[in-house]
């Protein structure tokens, strides 16, 4: 998961494979969590330059295609 | 003057005292008051089917009511403006608090933007202002795989 897009068309992939029963609930509760830890590190960067007072570009929220 | 007892109460009163059938030349059997009283019972008995209807036809937008529901409260807010609703909550703080704790229930169900940038970036704790809208959606289907999960278990 390269950016944000990713990790969004992996979550969505994850809540429908767990709604068909495709995967255990830990499983996805897992990569939940992981996906926690990415948002959260991302919200901090977020935070970080608006302290700052810094409007840089965060590549990692960046879409794929711009 | 002609008078006529009426079949539901019992009581003579005058002619002019009872409803016409839609013919417009015979009156009916029973007095303006019993008839009064008959379609109120009426009325009342299918109140919460006639509102079941209401509100299903609202859920639906037929005619489109929701979205001039919608149009109405955007446009009276525009003309209030922020300023007088923040007016509003300092004079009502209770009402505003309540006000609030309904908005953050409804957004924690439906999982509204709202909610989750509050979640995210509370605008009270945290200095962004914009919240990037690919957080908020990575954010939401987080959230909405740890329900599932929950609900799973």
């Amino acid at each position: 998961m390269k950016n944000a897009e990713e990790l969004r068309d992996e979550l969505a992939q994850t809540f429908a494979q767990l709604k068909a029963g495709e995967i255990k609930s830990s499983e996805a509760a897992e990569l939940a969590n992981l996906a926690g830890k990415m948002i959260g590190s991302a919200k901090v960067q977020v935070e970080y330059y608006a302290l700052r007072k810094e409007q840089p570009r965060i590549e990692w929220l960046e879409s794929s295609n711009s | 003057m002609t008078t006529k007892t009426c079949t539901v109460c019992g009581k003579e009163k005058p002619e002019s005292d009872y409803r016409l059938h839609s013919d417009k030349k015979t009156v009916m059997r029973y007095c303006n008051d019993c008839h009064l009283a008959k379609r109120r019972a009426q009325h009342a008995a299918k109140r919460e089917e006639r509102n079941a209807q209401f509100r299903a036809r609202y859920a639906a937008n037929v005619n489109g009511v929701k979205d001039k529901h919608a149009a109405a409260r955007k446009a009276k807010y525009a003309k209030q403006g922020r300023a007088a609703l923040i007016e509003w909550a300092a004079a009502n703080p209770e009402k505003a608090a309540e006000a609030q704790r309904k908005k953050m229930k409804r957004g924690r169900e439906r999982l509204s933007d709202y909610y989750v940038r509050r979640l995210l970036c509370h605008p009270e704790r945290s200095a962004v202002k914009q919240v990037p809208e690919i957080l908020i959606e990575c954010k939401r289907l987080q959230l909405m795989i740890e329900r599932e999960c929950r609900e799973k278990r």
